[in-house]
């Protein structure tokens, strides 16, 4: 995968934010998922527009974090949401 | 070991924090069961667009799962519109249905549509005629077992409901079979409760003594009671009994809000409110059962075979009058739990089967 991909959350996924932690739920792998607060802001920019690239730009704004080290966590997480069906 | 998610589930229900709704869509019915605890008034139910307006403040208020009730919610013709909108806007959808309109076709548009985490049907039997005569409509049998298999087709959840009656007790075996065949998870209640409006006919006809001690205690059973053995509640150290008015709440087909559908002391009218959440901390109903369910769970400690009573607040206002009072069918339910626990230690000796939480949230 690489940043100039654009993605959405899945339609499938129902989901809330408590306390900076998006809960999950996926109705046809009947699981739920909690993500952390960075995972959680990640998720939320999922909007189908902004490419990774962008939110990558968001996530080192927002977080204490170098940019290469978010860029790898980015790329590992998007494709882990990727492989169970939450965001496409 | 606990999970993030319970984690975060224990965290939201020790803040009052709701996740949980049950929407009443309407208490019109293709059925007639003779049990039913529906009590309509015969006030004008919602629109589809007040069903709407409501579910937006229940999003607002930050509910995740949400539950399309009834009466029998598919009757309603709006009911596709009402389910779309509510997955549009984020939240885990259920559905309870007795499952008489739902063939082929239904089931995949269920599926497109509604896509729901789970879909929960009452069967009374194992057999027909047993089944129907609870509903009094002929073939209701053979539609919720056509139900299942067309939902399960469609890869959802199907979870039946029987609340065990003398009618049906010699049929358990017969219908946990029957879910097994089906793909579909049954849970039998042992436990009967009075209709809404204080009739306790269906009481009456809890299950014997007789069945209720093979029920808990028998080897053959094991499947149908989804445990080894009966264990205790565990004692969660001050935490409320159940999640009514706390994690959940619930909405009838009129807009009324109560604590839980069990529950129904009216906290406000979700029509005539801007937003949910000032009603939700303030309301002195809400206010008021929460605190009694914290106080339950402390009583219970007292009661003979209280930690095997799997206690619900409504039914004991409704049943007793007070909130706190333990009725007698859990009484008599946690006796034969508490006996079969006590038969198992005698036979394994030194060993601990541990102990359950029984926190009702819808």
């Amino acid at each position: 995968m690489t940043l100039d991909v654009v993605l959405k959350k899945s339609p499938d996924a129902a989901y809330r934010i408590y306390d900076g932690e998006a809960t999950i739920v996926l109705p046809s792998h009947a699981s739920v998922h909690v993500l952390n607060p960075i995972g959680s802001f990640v998720w939320e920019s999922l909007d189908g527009r902004a490419t990774l690239a962008q939110i990558l730009d968001r996530v080192v704004e927002e977080y204490d974090i170098g940019r290469e080290a978010a860029e790898a966590d980015l790329l590992q997480f998007v494709g882990a949401l990727r492989a169970q069906g939450m965001v496409g | 070991m606990t999970t993030p998610y319970d984690d975060l589930r224990n965290r939201n229900f020790s803040r009052a924090m709701p996740m949980n709704a049950l929407f009443e869509l309407t208490f019109v019915c293709n059925h007639a069961c003779s049990f039913c605890y529906n009590c309509p008034t015969g006030q004008k139910e919602m629109n589809t667009q007040e069903v709407i307006d409501s579910l937006r403040k229940l999003a607002e208020l930050n509910i995740l799962y949400l539950t399309l009730s009834g009466g029998e919610p598919l009757v309603r013709k709006d009911f596709f519109d009402i389910a779309q909108a509510a997955r549009q806007m984020g939240f885990a959808l259920r559905i309870y249905t007795n499952g008489y309109l739902i063939d082929e076709p239904m089931a995949k548009r269920i599926k497109a549509i509604a896509n729901p985490i789970e879909v929960e049907m009452s069967i009374h039997g194992g057999t027909a005629a047993t089944h129907e005569k609870l509903t009094c409509v002929p073939g209701s049998f053979r539609k919720v077992v056509d139900a299942t298999r067309f939902l399960r087709a469609e890869g959802i959840k199907v979870n039946l409901k029987c609340p065990v009656t003398r009618n049906n007790q010699d049929e358990v075996l017969e219908m946990d079979r029957l879910a097994a065949e089906v793909g579909a998870t049954i849970i039998f209640d042992t436990v009967i409760t009075p209709r809404d409006d204080g009739d306790r006919e269906p009481v009456l006809q809890m299950s014997t003594d007789e069945f209720l001690e093979r029920f808990w205690k028998d080897d053959a059973y094991r499947s149908a009671r989804r445990e080894d053995v009966p264990r205790p509640r565990i004692d969660q150290g001050g935490e409320a009994i159940c999640g009514t008015g706390r994690s959940s709440l619930a909405i009838d087909p009129y807009g009324n809000i109560y604590p839980c559908v069990q529950l129904r002391r009216k906290a406000g009218n979700i029509r005539e409110l801007a937003s949910l959440k000032d009603m939700w901390r303030s309301s002195p109903v809400l206010i008021e059962v929460r605190r009694a369910a914290v106080e339950v769970a402390e009583r219970l400690k007292t009661e003979q075979h209280g930690d095997q009573c799997g206690f619900c607040m409504g039914v004991a206002e409704l049943q007793m009058g007070d909130l706190m009072s333990v009725y007698p069918q859990v009484a008599r339910n946690a006796e034969f739990r508490a006996k079969a626990y006590e038969a198992w230690k005698r036979e394994h000796e030194g060993e601990d089967p541990g102990g359950v939480s029984t926190r009702c949230e819808m």
